[in-house]
């Protein structure tokens, strides 16, 4: 079997668990359609109102679909909250002892966020646009969905990367996928544009996630240029791929130290 | 199963490992322990709650890293060569948790199949024959939360045995599962036992440690006590027999207790037992009964529960 196809078998098992924990265990599709769908229809919706408020319809465009493409980004931060499962399961230590490293299967158990957001954001997108005069670029439909995949993957792997700390400190799960969305929405150019900020500021905003993957979707929206969109979107991968790097290199070794210092074997149930 | 390695199986050599909980002093849970397990071996490791069984268990099964002290299992250092020693050993923790409960029996092993690397149709051959041996074939496309705890205890050996190991570490598998459970469990032992795996089981049964293990390690307070066959530690007990008998008149337990050589006499309940600390004072004993007209008389050797309420004292039984 090879190193890859490895890969993905334990990649779709650890998805199918995450999924059973998570949204297979709370939602129905009725409750998925009426508590998760609707509010973050809502949700976008809202944002779009308070541009209305400013009074410019560029501002209405940039509230919306900013915050129609947080939706499916926030959605990846439940990987960082899902390695408690495996702490209230009993399974890390055994995760820890086995073959495979457990950063695969730790990736695996958000998964299923990914198409949760991703289709929450377009549906969202789809019904809240034509509510506010906002053109939807039909025609390059297939650039959208493969550039609002690229955002929600390259942020999915930050959210790895941070759900290595949150497994030597499970108690602080929610306060850092909340504190990450927070400085996400604040900082990529969700709500507000990064031209008004601090150069230093600006400067952080570059390796985050989103920043160039929601800029290029700005510019699908806008009928930029191929080669203007996929400068940005090779750079929303590149930033992607640094924070996947990133987490292998830090997962072993705090993986290492909740060994030594014992944390890996303590529950949270 | 097995390998080129023909040195024992586990060698622990002064391992000690300690735990720094926030605000309070420091834990030490193994204070020096050395021993060793022979290639085929089932080894027990006996002890009260909080003795370090369960930790000398995970440092052995490479999830901790111990503090100071080295272990090696087939000859690989658990520290230094965890990832060459992961493919060797398998692992049972003790209690309900280490399952996935919202999967069937046949996804969780499924899944462990795809950890440890195999390729998917051997992977579902080997998982149907696990589950087939651990008679959960009829349940096995049930989800687990609805398991009894037998059921998952054998759910649990399937997946310590996913890849064949040579080497086993069962940390209390039987603890808390009803008569039958427990006897089905070690049942299931004793057969991969005779499939010459090395076992290093925890347990706090003695019956199931004397009926299993070839040697038996007290520990307690992070220290060994003694290693030994389950028989020779009886005798570290008490190196002679003892002769316990039915319907013992006053008269007679008072002849007895006089008697040189005779350590003790006491009360057991509606018997009484004899101890005695020299050579060839048992038949002299016995024509004693006899002759007072006792003829319900047996002669026996200390159980290990004994020894290790002898050894570890009754600090352990609160379990």
């Amino acid at each position: 079997m090879s190193r890859l196809g490895h890969m993905l078998r334990v990649l779709g098992w650890a998805a199918l668990v995450g999924f059973r924990d998570t949204l297979g265990a709370v939602y129905t599709v009725q409750s998925w359609v009426l508590g998760l769908f609707v509010r973050m229809v809502a949700q976008v919706a809202f944002f779009a109102s308070l541009g209305q408020l400013l009074g410019r319809q560029a501002d209405v465009e940039f509230l919306l679909i900013g915050n129609a493409i947080m939706v499916s980004t926030s959605s990846s931060f439940t990987v960082t909250v899902a390695t408690v499962g495996e702490r209230d399961a009993g399974t890390l230590p055994l995760l820890v002892a086995s073959p495979t490293s457990p950063l695969v299967a730790l990736m695996g158990r958000g998964a299923s966020f990914v198409p949760n957001g991703l289709i929450t954001s377009l549906g969202a997108l789809a019904i809240v646009a034509p509510l506010y005069d906002v053109s939807l670029p039909w025609a390059r439909l297939p650039a959208l969905l493969a550039l609002l995949t690229l955002v929600t993957v390259s942020t999915y792997m930050t959210a790895t990367f941070l759900a290595g700390f949150v497994l030597r400190s499970p108690g602080t799960r929610r306060t850092v996928s909340n504190v990450a969305r927070l400085v996400m929405m604040a900082f990529c150019g969700v709500s507000v544009p990064l031209s008004v900020y601090p150069e230093v500021v600006r400067a952080v905003a570059q390796v985050l996630p989103l920043t160039h993957g929601l800029k290029a979707i700005r510019e699908l929206f806008a009928g930029a240029g191929a080669s203007d969109i996929l400068g940005d979107a090779g750079l929303e991968a590149l930033v992607g791929g640094g924070w996947l790097l990133l987490s292998l290199a830090t997962f072993r070794w705090l993986a290492d130290a909740g060994r030594r210092d014992g944390s890996i074997v303590f529950s949270t149930a | 199963m097995g390998g080129p390695w023909s040195g024992p199986a586990v060698v622990v050599e002064d391992l000690v490992r300690t735990f720094q909980p926030k605000k309070r002093p420091e834990v030490v849970a193994l204070q020096g322990v050395s021993l060793r397990v022979d290639e085929g071996e089932v080894h027990g490791l006996l002890g009260p709650n909080g003795a370090g069984k369960t930790t000398l268990v995970k440092i052995l099964a490479t999830i901790l890293l111990p503090t100071s002290g080295s272990a090696t299992v087939l000859g690989r250092d658990v520290a230094a060569e965890a990832t060459s020693v992961r493919p060797l050993i398998g692992i049972v923790l003790g209690g309900d948790r280490g399952l996935y409960n919202r999967l069937t029996a046949r996804q969780n092993l499924r899944y462990w199949a795809a950890l440890h690397k195999l390729e998917p149709g051997a992977g579902r051959r080997r998982v149907d024959a696990l589950l087939e041996r651990m008679g959960l074939t009829k349940r096995a496309d049930d989800r687990v939360q609805t398991y009894s705890r037998g059921m998952r205890q054998r759910l649990h050996l399937a997946r310590a045995l996913m890849h064949d190991p040579p080497v086993l570490f069962l940390d209390e598998p039987t603890t808390g599962l009803d008569p039958l459970a427990a006897r089905e469990l070690r049942a299931i032992v004793g057969e991969l036992a005779g499939e010459r795996r090395t076992i290093f089981l925890t347990t706090h049964d003695m019956a199931e440690a004397e009926a299993l293990c070839q040697r038996v390690t007290l520990i307690d307070r992070g220290r060994i006590l003694a290693t030994e066959t389950p028989r020779a530690l009886s005798e570290m007990l008490s190196r002679y027999e003892r002769v316990e008998c039915d319907g013992a008149t006053d008269e007679v337990v008072a002849d007895l207790s006089a008697l040189r050589g005779v350590s003790s006499v006491s009360a057991l309940g509606l018997s009484t037992r004899i101890e005695v600390d020299s050579d060839g004072v048992v038949p002299e004993v016995m024509r004693r009964l006899v002759a007072a007209g006792v003829t319900s008389v047996r002669v026996t050797r200390p159980t290990l529960e004994e020894v290790y309420l002898d050894l570890v004292g009754r600090r352990g039984m609160d379990v």
